[in-house]
């Protein structure tokens, strides 16, 4: 006490203090069971959708196993948060009597519910992790695909089968593949979250991860570190198939491209090489080696242009090529300005690279 | 002396505010300074919550327009940078300032003109963070500014702009963290051991160390960055040699530590506040302290958690996983204390309160959320996504705005002298707390869906247009709570009802005075009994009672003539000391906009600009630092120390300045090991030491230049020993034979420059040889300045200025030792351990 301070007022009630029981305390209530009824109604309303970019619907080993994990933390967190805000309603619950200076709860209590029980349950959590790290572990790989971040698009190189592509990366299903993973220029990140956590591009080491699908599929992955302007539209398509049809995919990109020789496309390839095209873009069995932007050997069978952006089609080619700007702004690829004529033949020449 | 009306006429006259334009230049009491720290940093508030309101309108839907990519990364940027640097810890380093010497019985802060300086480079800091906007550089590389992207290669004059705002507002941090420790180690009331210390104040003695050393780590990676930028120097350039993880180790060294030196304050508010409305004592107040004490020490060892998608070793993540998975069982211990502190004492459901209680809703969740992303696997999913935007504004808005709320209701009477409207309260409180869960609950799920943050939009495919409607939908609900509490502040400065002294019948000293507060806050300095001073019983009668009061009672309304207020020793709180207090003097705001011109100079790559900064940053630094003879003699004639037994001026741990220095050797310190940690973290990953195959160091020379170094201040400690045995003429011979010795090092120092075959461009190795001897260099052309002042006054003092004098060397001679030991690691580090390790 200050000497010669006010009286202490210890368990004296104030006269401010009004005591009305919890849940008539204020009319808000019936606004907070209504928001959160239009926030349930909303969230249900999202269950329809592919779910092909989703940590929850894993299709591989890796996100199955981190999956579970989430559901064993979402359990014992759910169960934790639930138990403090009951003990915190009780805690502040109206009482009848007249309340006593002193709590009747002591040290025991926090030593109890602070340090003990939580270390325990930390404990578990502990080797929860543990356990996954080691089933997340690189399996044996027959396979090895580099990936080479760039602002905005990936590169994506098989060293074993001597193809290059672009924004896409194609598995057999069930067998693992060992990922390298190594930035042209700012730090990136791969994230596949159906099949695998997210591993970083640096400039100056390479990354190591592992991807390994369970079954069919076409899922979404999306880089994962701030990387400048166009971060956002960096995406990519993972294409998990049966080993046959991998098989058939690689040998097709071994092949030099197959042009069908009709007059447009022959005009298509000429414009292709008079403009600026090749400055950036190579094309396997040409004399196009440009490396500043995604190879196009075998463009017109990619899933996706524009790192994921549009699905590969003629009106979206067009439109990308003739205004790169409007539909990825900041991006890398100037306009380039074609007459008409030879716009319709440069499109005939790249729809012809299957 | 006896009070009287006149006594205290007089003593608010002393203590009277600077007024009129440009007197408020001028201020220095902590009572405006606090006001004026809080009130800037709450209009940075809303300055970063509109930009998030356009983040959020723009990410309402997929494939919006509203704004462009670069500008969204702009607005990101910049709500981060605000919220982080701009507002969080300013603001409660303003209500520290405010409330700190009220609540232990002071009459001001340590260093009064500290903290001005601390303000106007806070303030200069955050407009330059602005005035990007008018340049059209407004900083894009977020709030964390990863290399390689903020490096010159990727970014231009926007990144300039948010580091040399960012080391403005770092410097005016650190100032602040000095002025809160030494002010709670040395001004408190006797009786308030620390074992007594309220809770608040036991955070901000434990987060102003905390800052000290975070921050410094912070500012030395961002001058370091901007070396990178304007001098050419490697630290992160791969190409030459640099390492780009270095980066983000230093960031998140600082960054993690930062989000608890936000977070540990906001549970000291809370510590305050439930008790009172609680009508009883807090439950578990050792426990609280220790984990408070235990949070800031482990929060120093959590950072890498921001790292676990970067490809380092697994056992490492694990280590770090496991620190951050303990620091739980601290906070839990406090979430506990305060629901038994709660239990059945039918609580007053006031404002305060009811932020309270919604904080510890938000904070449990977020905390739980914290929990799950510690998890190694689990984080690799979620790390940069919206799960985390989720968990972090649970922690920050949910962990630190909420009591930040909760104390604006609680203290504003303090301020103004007027109640909020308890109405508007609670509206406030249903609003905030509804819209930031509409907000950023449905974020979790976005995260899990694939929403990956810092993007300006997001596909169709994705169907994550639902989540981010209600998202907007609750910021807009958020933002109307916030409105809501600025009509209220504003309503009760001109309506509100009288708060009196004590309008929430609390326990601190703070409400043993008046509401508004005046600005020397105690005309006596109280005497403190217990943990809970207005609570407390009156003690029993005893010989070092007695004693206290006749010296509170010679004390009252005194000084009256100049600002002074009661040393007391830090472990047993007994008075030492009287120590005079600067009132207003422009010299803090020269001071900084010194500091400021030498920022824009290095921004506008004017770098005579930065030399005349430089320059008056120099000249006002003497001005301020130089004792004056007219404060010399006020204090030398103070009849003080004949009727109290205390002396005014005081010199060793009793006076502030030594602990100034103490402070200011800590930052050094901190600065230093940053350098260290960079040198050997990149010559870690270098498959060859020196890089390139350069030549390794030449002993002798370094040898020799590091020998005199430690020479010098060998030589000053032996004048401060000459100087204690009265014999002030062999003192001042050893301290200018100290003086040239030390230009021996640096002229040693040079040779050594010139002769290496590389520069700070060549490679990292390079760029950190120069800058480790720079730093060390710069080091000494500090001591110099204050060796030189030394010999100034040796032997013309005068004979009563004494114990002045020798505190003066004191701190020159501390300053030495440590730039000795200091020089014998940095020798250790560049000359020898090329030739060892």
């Amino acid at each position: 006490m200050v000497i010669s301070g006010p009286t202490p007022p210890v368990g004296r009630i104030s006269e401010n203090h009004s005591r009305r029981a919890i849940g008539t305390r204020c009319g808000y209530d019936w606004w907070v069971g209504t928001a959160l009824a239009s926030v349930a109604v909303v969230l249900l309303t999202g269950c329809h959708s592919e779910h092909n970019q989703s940590v929850l619907h894993p299709a591989s080993p890796a996100s199955e196993h981190i999956a579970w994990l989430w559901w064993v933390l979402f359990g014992v967190c759910t169960a934790v948060f639930v138990a403090v805000m009951i003990l915190l309603a009780l805690a502040i619950a109206p009482r009848s009597r007249q309340p006593v200076p002193r709590s009747p709860i002591g040290n025991k209590f926090i030593v109890v519910c602070g340090i003990v029980l939580p270390a325990m349950i930390l404990f578990g959590l502990l080797v929860a992790t543990l356990r996954a790290q080691v089933a997340l572990q690189m399996p044996r790989t027959e396979m090895t695909v580099r990936v080479t971040g760039h602002m905005w698009w990936w590169e994506v190189e098989y060293p074993d089968h001597g193809i290059i592509t672009a924004n896409e990366i194609h598995l057999p299903v069930g067998e693992p593949v060992r990922v390298e993973l190594v930035s042209a220029d700012v730090i990136h990140s791969l994230w596949v979250p159906n099949l695998q956590g997210k591993m970083d591009l640096l400039p100056d080491k390479i990354n190591v991860t592992w991807l390994a699908a369970e079954r069919s599929g076409v899922f979404r992955g999306q880089c994962a570190e701030y990387c400048g302007v166009q971060h956002a539209l960096m995406g990519l398509v993972v294409v998990a198939s049966p080993r046959a049809e991998f098989d058939q995919w690689v040998a097709d990109r071994q092949q030099p491209e197959a042009v069908e020789e009709t007059e447009l496309v022959r005009r298509g390839r000429e414009v292709f090489f008079e403009s600026t095209c090749h400055n950036c873009h190579s094309i396997a069995g040409s004399e196009a080696v440009g490396i500043r932007g995604p190879d196009l050997t075998h463009l017109a069978s990619r899933q996706t242009l524009g790192a994921g952006l549009l699905p590969n089609n003629r009106g979206n080619l067009s439109g990308w090529i003739s205004n790169p700007q409007a539909l990825k702004p900041g991006n890398l690829m100037p306009h380039t300005h074609i007459e008409s004529e030879d716009f319709q033949a440069l499109i005939a020449y790249l729809e012809s690279l299957k | 002396m006896p009070r009287t009306p006149e006594s205290e006429q007089q003593l608010h006259q002393t203590w009277a505010p600077a007024t009129g334009f440009p007197g408020v230049l001028s201020e220095v009491n902590n009572r405006i300074l606090g006001m004026r720290f809080m009130i800037t940093a709450f209009i940075f508030f809303l300055l970063g919550g509109l930009l998030a309101l356009l983040m959020r309108i723009q990410l309402a839907v997929s494939h919006n327009d509203f704004l462009g990519p670069q500008t969204y990364n702009e607005l990101f940027t910049m709500h981060g940078s605000t919220m982080m640097f701009l507002f969080a810890v300013p603001f409660l380093e303003g209500l520290a300032m405010f409330l700190l010497p009220m609540m232990i019985g002071a009459r001001d802060l340590a260093f009064p003109r500290l903290s001005a300086y601390g303000y106007w480079v806070y303030l200069f800091g955050g407009v330059l963070f602005y005035t990007s906007f008018l340049f059209g550089a407004v900083p894009d590389v977020g709030w964390f500014g990863y290399t390689p992207l903020s490096t010159s290669r990727f970014t231009g004059m926007s990144t300039d702009f948010w580091l040399l705002g960012l080391s403005l507002v770092e410097v005016a941090g650190l100032a602040a963290a000095v002025e809160i420790v030494v002010t709670i180690l040395k001004f408190r009331a006797p009786g308030m051991t620390l074992g007594r210390l309220p809770l608040l104040v036991l955070t901000l003695l434990v987060i102003g160390v905390m800052i000290l050393v975070a921050f410094t780590v912070l500012l030395t990676a961002t001058v370091l960055l901007e070396l990178d930028r304007t001098l050419n120097t490697s630290f992160f350039d791969v190409n030459r040699g640099g390492n780009n993880l270095l980066w983000q180790h230093l960031f998140w060294f600082f960054g993690h530590p930062e989000v608890y030196i936000m977070f540990l304050p906001a549970t000291g508010i809370i510590s305050m506040v439930i008790p009172v409305f609680a009508r009883r004592p807090v439950v578990g107040y050792v426990l609280i302290a220790v984990a408070i004490l235990v949070t800031g020490f482990v929060s120093f060892g959590l950072w890498v958690h921001h790292m676990f998608a970067a490809g380092l070793p697994t056992v490492s993540m694990t280590f770090f996983a496991a620190a951050s998975l303990m620091i739980a069982l601290a906070s839990g211990v406090q979430v506990f204390a305060w629901i038994a502190t709660l239990w059945g004492s039918n609580p007053q459901f006031k404002a305060p309160l009811l932020f309270s209680l919604g904080f510890l809703f938000l904070f449990v969740l977020g905390g739980l959320t914290g929990v799950m992303v510690a998890i190694v696997p689990f984080n690799q999913q979620i790390h940069d996504t919206y799960f985390v935007v989720a968990h972090f504004h649970y922690v920050l808005i949910g962990g630190v705005l909420f009591p930040i709320f909760a104390g604006i209701y609680y203290w504003l009477p303090k301020m103004t002298g007027k109640l909020l409207s308890p109405r508007l309260g609670q509206l406030n409180f249903w609003l905030t707390f509804i819209g930031f869960n509409l907000t950023f609950f449905p974020m979790h799920i976005m995260g899990f869906l694939g929403m990956a943050r810092r993007v300006y939009t997001y596909p169709r495919s994705l169907e994550l247009d639902g989540y981010n409607l209600v998202a907007t939908c609750g910021a807009g609900l958020l933002g109307l709570g916030v409105v809501v509490m600025l009509v209220d502040v504003v309503y009760s400065l001109k309506r509100g009802p009288e708060a009196g002294d004590n309008p929430w019948d609390a326990d601190t000293l703070e409400w043993s005075i008046a509401s508004p507060s005046p600005d020397f806050h105690f005309r006596e300095f109280p005497i403190v009994t217990g943990r809970h001073p207005l609570w407390d019983p009156a003690p029993a009668a005893s010989n070092e009672l007695t004693a206290l009061l006749q010296l509170r009672e010679e004390l009252a309304d005194e000084p009256q003539f100049w600002r002074g207020t009661l040393v007391t020793d830090a472990t047993d709180t007994r008075p030492v000391a009287i120590q005079f207090l600067p009132g207003s003097t422009y010299i803090p705001f020269w001071t900084a906009i010194g500091t400021l011109v030498a920022a824009i100079g290095v921004l506008a790559k004017a770098y005579i600009m930065s030399a005349f900064g430089g320059a008056v940053l120099v000249a006002c630094l003497a001005i301020w630092l130089l004792p004056r003879e007219a404060t010399l003699k006020l204090l030398r004639e103070s009849d003080l120390p004949s009727r109290t037994g205390l002396p005014v001026m005081s010199s060793g741990s009793s006076s502030v300045a030594w602990w100034g220095m103490v402070g200011l050797l800590s930052i050094v310190g901190s600065g230093f090991a940053a350098l260290f940690y960079s040198y050997f973290y990149i010559r870690l990953f270098s498959e060859q030491w020196p890089q390139e195959g350069l030549a390794r160091p030449e002993l002798w020379l370094g040898g020799a230049a590091y020998a005199a170094l430690v020479g010098a201040a060998f030589c000053q400690r032996w004048g401060m020993s000459r100087f204690r045995d009265n014999d002030q003429g062999g003192a001042r011979l050893r301290y200018a034979a100290a003086i040239i010795i030390a230009a021996a090092y640096l002229g040693l120092q040079i040779w050594d420059w010139l002769e290496v075959d590389f520069t700070h461009q060549t490679n990292a190795y390079g760029s950190l040889y120069f800058v480790l001897s720079g730093a060390m260099a710069l080091m000494v052309l500090v001591g110099l300045a204050l060796t030189g002042s030394v010999l100034l006054r040796l032997g013309r003092s005068h004979p009563r200025d004494h114990v002045h004098l020798r505190l003066h060397l004191e701190i020159t001679t501390m300053f030495w030792t440590v730039a000795a030991v200091i020089a014998a690691l940095v020798f250790t580090t560049l000359y020898l351990s090329p030739y060892l390790l």
